[in-house]
């Protein structure tokens, strides 16, 4: 179909139609492909480095970053009421935070890290995948909220979580480099936990 | 959203419509992507047939007309025949057409229906002419044209009907048609008398909080003065051995400062305790009001049940009555929201089905005008609804042929059943006696919404059915499920909360032994039977057998539904407190669990099960018969849960099953067969691999996680036959891994026959 027939043109769009026209139906300028050709072959950049806040915390030996912007609250150990015959290695049970009540996953025995969680710096971390939609889970320790640099994980970093775990590490303040739980991940592990 | 009590029969539909329109849409574009499921089918027809019943109720007949049409396309491809593209648009240009009337006002319906009369007839003929070929868009956009003059009579008769049915009661209720959550975001609506006592008390509540900051106060500042006097103790002692004289003085003057604080602290205790007894009581009134604010009286949705009945019966050339009583009766307005659509469905029903036609009543010697009876009543704290017709009740006979020609049961199973066993196939999903569908009722699907509906409230539907008398529905439901007495009670160092008004009585027994060796306890004095079973609470709960042992113990005996002690008693640990306690509903991404109704918190902030006593009724009662069978006789086998998505392969093997007598449940997919292992104990598990919500694989880790079903035995079948997959699967768990391509019977029910024992059923022919 061509542009004098277009349904949407009017006599007002006709000289930019005619302009439009004139820019596109000129010859290609010498080189120009030649250009455009080095350019897309040139190799991309290997990391793309972008900034986060994260929540770090201990799980057993580990030491992971959640995104901040799931986390809804971190408070000390809530007491789990366990629910007879679902509670199980990987659901504990129910606990109440802020007047609701919140379905408790063990992220320890999902991810394979360590026995249960017990000391004074155990806490209890709330997150939120969808509005209502929270999940709690305990970590050994908080380690702090932080600001850094996001960046690809290499092999040499893989600290016994696969890469459907874990695809990106954290530079955070404190020099530390932590391995970052991927949400979708973790979001789909404790649906299924609480299934 | 707008406070619903405010809305007009016809505002409320539009609010409906959009609702449906929007999930029919979603749910036609995703076939549109080729995701042609039976859940998207199903909730498809579901929605069309929830916006035929708003349509109905505001009188809209070309609304209904179009919905029942695209219902009637979703039931075809439910039974195989897909949808085609082009049939796609034909449908979600009736959405379009849904979607406008939702836009239109009450006033202008009719002039809406006159003028879309022809599109919505050529609509009708394409999607109801479609069957057994893609007709599409092009012969609808025929269609069209053709009858749009043949139809303007039709049109025309549309308008009429619906002007003469548009509601004009402003202050009426609407119906809620589907099941869609709204109580979430729904506004309450409460006398302004009411609203001004819940102020008052709520500004009482505030001075007396305030007046305990100043008593707060008060007492630091006396704590200070007893320290400073403590202090005046250790100085004087120190100046003691300095002047006896000036430590005497000093002594005396300590003496009486400390008798002057101890008074000061007498007065600030009474002061403490008469404001504690005040905020008790303020609080406690302030509950009660705030509790009567969620109540509305049942009276609240018959108007629009007398309307249905008289556009229903008009419509169908039957005379009814309607009458109802306890239109009073105070009903959480929650649960009164969610009795709607049953109700609806019920009289719809009774209607169609129930009553016989003037003729054929008269005929049968009855009064030419058919009655339904509506009443609403409390009963043992509950709230019971019964609707009763006096039609031709449920013919017992065609349910049981219906549920053979559905392959549901054999003909020998069949001649076994009660009546009342019998009848409860009515409330399966698309159970109908119905040969043909008509507009008004017989799709056989609003029994099992009508079913699934109350049991989400908290409540149960029973049938009473009298051949030739006619058939009454009894709906028992909590009054209010916001507040609950409770009884709090320990199991094992947790606490359960367990609804009073389901408590016959707690007692403190002796458990003995019957000549069985099981454990019982005195029940109700009956003739020759005194003794009752007696299981421990906790293993009901979490359907594992287990024996309370001889000796002194603690046990509950329950009400069952009829309000009659049941014959079954339950050890606890210990009785707590009883209480009144903030429900809470259980998170649905948990499902439906077992024995638990609610929760709530305790007064230490941590959540406290609120116990279900009917499932544990049962649960305790099955678990006792397994203890007493695996006891006596070894344990009852031949139970086999199959988990498929593809209702093919499900049918396939539910059928192979039943031919090699075992019995089988069937499940859609990973999340429903968890939970449906959480409810009843199986023999045998036979699952696929790829299925939506939780596949066949992390369905065999959960099992194998969890203590009770280590030990079940798993089969998993999949068309993946790649070593890598089946390693997947072993590893995960699973016994055996079948290949569906490899797929051969013998084999399968050997492998069946050697995980889980030789089938119970008796073999066709032989004795029962």
């Amino acid at each position: 179909m061509s542009d004098s027939k277009q349904p949407n043109s009017t006599p007002r769009l006709a000289p930019w139609l005619e302009t439009r026209q004139a820019f596109f139906a000129r010859p290609v300028p010498d080189g120009y492909a030649d250009e455009w050709a080095a350019v897309l072959a040139q190799p991309l950049a290997e990391e793309v480095e972008t900034k986060a806040s994260m929540l770090e915390v201990r799980l057993g030996e580990m030491q992971l970053a959640i995104a901040s912007r799931y986390v809804k609250a971190v408070t000390e150990a809530l007491i789990i009421c366990p629910v007879p015959h679902r509670s199980n290695t990987a659901f504990l049970g129910l606990v109440a935070f802020g007047g609701e009540v919140i379905p408790c996953v063990s992220l320890v025995r999902i991810l394979g890290a360590a026995d249960a969680i017990t000391g004074t710096d155990a806490r209890t971390i709330v997150l939120e995948d969808r509005p209502g939609e929270r999940w709690a889970f305990m970590v050994h320790a908080v380690l702090g909220v932080s600001t850094g640099a996001i960046r690809a994980r290499s092999e040499e970093q893989v600290s016994g979580l696969g890469h459907d775990w874990s695809e990106c590490v954290f530079d955070d303040e404190h020099g530390r480099l932590i391995e970052i739980l991927k949400s979708e991940t973790l979001f789909q592990r404790l649906k299924r936990a609480t299934a | 959203m707008s406070d619903l009590d405010d809305l007009s029969i016809y505002e409320m539909f539009r609010m409906e419509a959009e609702e449906q329109v929007e999930l029919l849409q979603t749910r036609l574009l995703a076939l549109k992507d080729g995701d042609s499921n039976e859940v998207t089918l199903r909730t498809l027809m579901r929605g069309a047939h929830s916006l035929k019943g708003a349509a109905r109720v505001v009188g809209l007949s070309a609304a209904v007309h179009l919905t029942h049409a695209m219902e009637e396309r979703f039931v075809v491809a439910q039974e195989g025949r897909a949808i085609a593209q082009s049939e796609v648009d034909t449908l979600l240009r009736a959405t379009d057409l849904l979607r406008d009337l939702a836009a239109v006002s009450e006033e202008g319906a009719a002039a809406w229906s006159a003028t879309k009369a022809a599109e919505i007839e050529a609509l009708v003929i394409v999607l109801t002419g479609a069957e057994g070929e893609s007709a599409g868009v092009q012969k609808s956009a025929a269609a069209t044209s053709a009858k749009a003059e043949v139809t303007a009579t039709t049109g025309e008769q549309i308008a009429s009907l619906e002007m003469e049915a548009t509601p004009t009661d402003e202050d009426e209720s609407a119906v809620v048609a589907g099941t869609n959550e709204r109580s979430a975001d729904m506004n309450l609506r409460i006398t302004s008398k009411r609203f001004d006592r819940i102020i008052a008390m709520s500004t009482d509540n505030l001075v007396q909080a305030q007046g305990l900051v100043r008593l707060q106060e008060q007492m630091a500042r006396l704590q200070r003065r007893l320290e400073r006097l403590v202090r005046s103790v250790a100085d004087a002692r120190r100046k003691a051995s300095l002047n006896p004289e000036k430590q005497a003085a000093a002594l005396q003057v300590i003496m009486s400062q400390g008798e002057r604080d101890r008074a000061r602290l007498g007065t600030l205790i009474l002061e403490l305790d008469r404001m504690v007894h005040m905020h008790d009581l303020n609080s406690e009134r302030l509950h009660q009001e705030v509790l009567h604010a969620r109540l509305r009286p049942f009276g609240d949705v018959v108007p629009n049940l007398r309307r249905l009945v008289r556009n229903v019966s008009t419509e169908m050339g039957k005379k009814v009555q309607l009458d109802v009583t306890g239109e009073k009766t105070e009903v959480d307005r929650d649960i009164l929201e969610k009795l709607r659509s049953p109700l609806e469905h019920l009289l719809r029903n009774a209607l169609d089905h129930g009553l016989e036609t003037s003729a054929v009543r008269v005929a049968n010697g009855k009064p030419e005008e058919g009655s339904v009876k509506l009443r609403a009543r409390h009963v043992n704290g509950r709230l019971v609804i019964t609707l009763a017709d006096d039609g031709s009740g449920v013919d017992v006979a065609a349910v049981a042929r219906r549920a053979i020609d559905r392959g549901l049961l054999n003909a020998e199973t069949a001649a076994e059943l009660s009546e009342a066993e019998t009848l409860e196939f009515l409330f399966l999903p698309g159970f109908s006696t119905r040969s043909e569908v008509t507009e008004i009722s017989g799709r056989g699907f609003g029994l099992d919404v009508v079913q699934s509906t109350v049991h989400e409230s908290g409540g149960a539907v029973n049938i009473e059915n009298t051949p030739g008398k006619g058939t009454a529905f009894e709906m028992t439901l909590p009054v209010t499920r916001s507040l609950m007495r409770v009884m709090q009670v320990e199991l094992e160092n947790e606490r359960y909360a367990v609804p009073l008004n389901r408590i016959s009585r707690i007692a403190a027994v002796n458990v003995t032994v019957d000549a069985d060796g099981r454990p019982v306890v005195q029940g109700l004095p009956k003739e020759g039977e005194e003794l009752i079973p007696v299981i421990p609470m906790l293993s009901a709960l979490q359907n594992t057998v287990a024996n309370v042992p001889p000796g002194p113990a603690k046990v509950v005996y329950f009400l069952n539904e009829r309000g009659l002690e049941a014959p079954i008693a339950f050890q606890i640990d210990r009785v707590i407190d009883e209480t009144t306690v903030s429900v809470r509903q259980l998170d649905p991404r948990l499902g439906r669990m077992a024995a638990i109704a609610a929760v709530t918190l305790t007064e230490q902030n941590v959540p406290m099960l609120i116990v279900e006593p009917d499932d544990i009724l049962r649960l305790g009662l099955q678990t006792r018969r397994v203890a007493t069978t695996a006891s006596n006789a070894g344990e009852e086998r031949g139970s086999v849960l199959v988990v498929d998505d593809s209702a093919t392969v499900r049918q396939m093997l539910r059928r192979t099953l039943l031919r090699a007598r075992y019995r089988v449940v069937t499940a859609e997919h990973g999340a429903e067969a968890w939970n449906l292992l959480q409810l009843q104990a199986f023999d045998l598990l036979v699952s696929d691999v790829d299925m939506p919500e939780m596949n066949g694989i992390e369905l065999v880790e959960h099992v194998r996680g969890n203590a009770r079903l280590a030990q079940l035995p798993i089969i998993l079948l999949s068309y993946k036959g790649r070593e890598e997959d089946r390693r997947r699967g072993l590893e995960a768990g699973a016994d055996a891994y079948v290949t569906k391509g490899e797929f051969q019977e013998q084999a399968f029910l050997q492998l069946v026959t050697d995980l889980a024992g030789p089938a119970e059923l008796p073999a066709e022919g032989s004795a029962p």
